[in-house]
């Protein structure tokens, strides 16, 4: 929270009188902005996202009326970040009610008590930024728990490793192998009720899977060679003595991170067929934890050197176990394994350099204790107010024309020196409809083919076009875009496109 | 003429409206920007050409500049045409609808010719 800073309100109404009579009410404690009717509000929220502080919304209005912005914010869930107040000179309770019930904070009828507008706005946006300041001290202390949690399970189980002559990775890919896994199983099979919470405290959880090892003889743990069947017997009681260990806690022993550690402990070497150790069970007998971490466990131990054996590459270890050599899964697991092997040993390298993050704990949690700094979302704020300077300054000096089409909003913001040259306004609300450049049709089917063939991979393109100056004469120009991707869970979708319009090199006006 | 008279003028007790909107000088700017809107003509030929969507919106327009300023015989016959024009007109309305327009559009011009007069 910046308390110097002035925040800035959006006053949203078609009638210039009521837009004024707010305006001055407000006008000596915050900056305010004035839009026309929905439209230009959505614009104004779009193009300033972050720093509106709040809404003042009339309903009646032209192009797109009050509830229209209300549930555009609704949908694309703005109405979490600006607080939105009505102000109109609807009774009637249906309205009221139809506001609230899109996410109106407060509800302001005609005629209205200046003071009393005053003072709900304060209030409102006071109400918000506090709610804000607690969200990121949430955020940031639940990150920080989660770290203190991971790291005094990897040390407890580092120690483990240790032991067994390994190197402690074999824990932090164990952690991340069950996690890709059970995000694909999310994914695919809704049925396993698999929460991201969940997801988190298995993973967590899977790093302790072989604690019981403690308790087996160096001699059994780290022979080089093969195990006798006596050898065997004892090297498999590290399930069992694992999960006894755990009961055996003082404390904790009903916490949700021991109860799941103890499942991974005892049932890892579980096998769906029925086969496995140490009680035999099979198919969904077996908690889903331990399904996924034996998975994990058995990837694992293929790929990676061990004193009775070298390292498999990624492709053989993949198609053993497929061939069911290295024991028996899960079809619904198998299937989340063979679909994601491809990625997963990019992504076991990928998510491994996160580990490091382990060791800032410290320094991270000072930050928090000393914090002075604005918070997370202010600070985001801030940044990308310093980008719109940077980016405005930067347009005021380019002799071109700059533009930003935005698909959902159908509107283009120009600027550029040469806007003026070419009668380019500064926004074009509904630009596909509209012949915002005049004789513009060849020109737009020549973009229009081209930009065609962008993709993800290359959303860049060229092109040169004649267009028509604010006078009517042509002008060849050069137009470079990109193509504005947005991931959207596993689809991807054109955003808009930004580009620049210059004159080509000795064309002449 | 001042503005505590005009308001006596369309029978509006002035120390409702001062104990509001606390600035005579800012009311009476307010009530210049009013009678200015775009509103009253959009009002005029949306009753014209028969489209009674736009004289909705331009009804509810008036409606709320005048409740702003407490300009109350304006508001009633603003809020009856306002309700009569709600969902499109019921038929058989037409007759009443233009009966109020009328009569809003009388007392509009009424309050402009007063808003003239204001010193």
């Amino acid at each position: 929270m910046t308390a110097s800073k002035r925040q800035t309100i959006l006053i949203a109404d078609d009638t210039a009188v009521n837009r004024s009579m707010l305006s001055d009410i407000l006008s000596d404690d915050y900056d305010i902005l004035e839009a026309c009717d929905g439209v230009e509000a959505l614009n104004i929220l779009r193009r300033r996202e972050g720093s509106i502080a709040l809404l003042l919304l009339d309903i009646v209005m032209p192009n797109m009326d009050g509830f229209d912005v209300l549930t555009h914010l609704h949908r694309n869930h703005w109405s979490d970040d600006v607080p939105v107040i009505v102000i109109s000179a609807e009774t009637s309770p249906a309205y009221i009610r139809k506001g609230f019930e899109l996410g109106v904070v407060d509800y302001v009828n005609r005629p209205f008590d200046p003071e009393v507008v005053l003072q709900r706005v304060r209030n409102t946006i006071a109400l918000f930024a506090k709610q804000n300041l607690l969200k990121d001290l949430i955020a940031e202390q639940v990150q920080e728990r989660e770290k203190t949690n991971t790291l005094m399970v990897d040390i407890l189980s580092t120690v483990v490793e240790f032991r067994n002559g390994e190197s402690g990775l074999h824990v932090a890919r164990i952690r991340i192998i069950t996690e890709i896994l059970l995000e694909a199983m999310k994914s695919r099979f809704p049925d396993y009720n698999l929460t991201p919470s969940k997801i988190a405290l298995i993973s967590n959880a899977a790093a302790l899977h072989d604690i019981g090892k403690i308790a087996i003889p160096e001699e059994i743990l780290n022979k080089p060679g093969r195990l006798t069947e006596e050898e065997f017997e004892v090297m498999k009681t590290h399930a069992a003595i694992g999960d006894e260990m755990l009961e055996g806690l003082h404390f904790g022993k009903n916490e949700a991170l021991v109860t799941c550690a103890r499942e991974i402990c005892r049932w890892h070497h579980e096998r769906w067929d029925g086969r496995g150790y140490p009680d035999g069970l099979a198919g969904e007998e077996i908690p889903v934890a331990a399904q996924v971490v034996a998975l994990a466990d058995v990837y694992d131990a293929l790929v990676s050197e061990r004193v009775y054996k070298s390292a498999f590459s990624h492709e053989t270890a993949v198609a053993m176990i497929e061939n069911g050599e290295c024991g028996a899964f899960n079809p619904d697991l198998m299937r989340c394994f063979l679909e994601e092997a491809d990625h997963l040993r990019d992504m076991v390298a990928l998510r491994s350099d996160r580990s490091l993050e382990l060791f800032d704990v410290g320094k991270l949690s000072r930050e928090v204790m000393e914090r002075s700094e604005p918070g997370l979302a202010d600070r985001t704020v801030l940044l990308l107010e310093r980008e719109r300077a940077k980016f405005k300054f930067t347009a005021s000096y380019f002799d071109g024309v700059l533009f930003d089409y935005d698909i959902e909003s159908d509107t283009v913001v120009f600027s550029g020196r040469g806007c003026e040259r070419f009668g380019y306004a500064e926004i074009v609300v509904g630009a596909s409809a509209r012949e915002f450049l005049p004789d513009t049709a060849k020109a737009i089917g020549v973009l229009a083919r081209v930009s065609e063939n962008s993709s993800p991979t290359s959303p860049v393109f060229e092109a040169q076009v004649d267009l028509p100056l604010a006078d009517g004469t042509l002008l060849c120009c050069n137009v470079a875009c990109l193509v504005v991707w947005a991931e959207d869970g596993d689809t991807l979708h054109k955003l808009g496109v930004v580009g620049r319009i210059v004159a080509v090199e000795g064309a002449a006006a | 003429m001042d503005v505590r008279a005009l308001y006596e003028n369309i029978g509006v007790d002035f120390a409702d409206v001062l104990a509001l909107l606390r600035k005579e000088e800012r009311i009476k700017a307010y009530l210049v920007q009013t009678m200015d809107d775009p509103a009253f003509a959009a009002l005029d030929s949306a009753m014209e050409q028969g489209d009674h969507e736009a004289a909705f919106r331009a009804a509810h327009t008036i409606k709320g500049m005048s409740m702003n300023l407490m300009l109350k015989p304006m508001t009633e016959t603003a809020v009856e045409l306002v309700e009569c024009l709600r969902d499109g007109l019921a038929p058989g309305e037409e007759e009443r609808a233009h009966a109020l327009y009328r009569q809003l559009k009388a007392s509009c011009e009424h309050l402009t010719a007063l808003v003239g007069e204001l010193a």
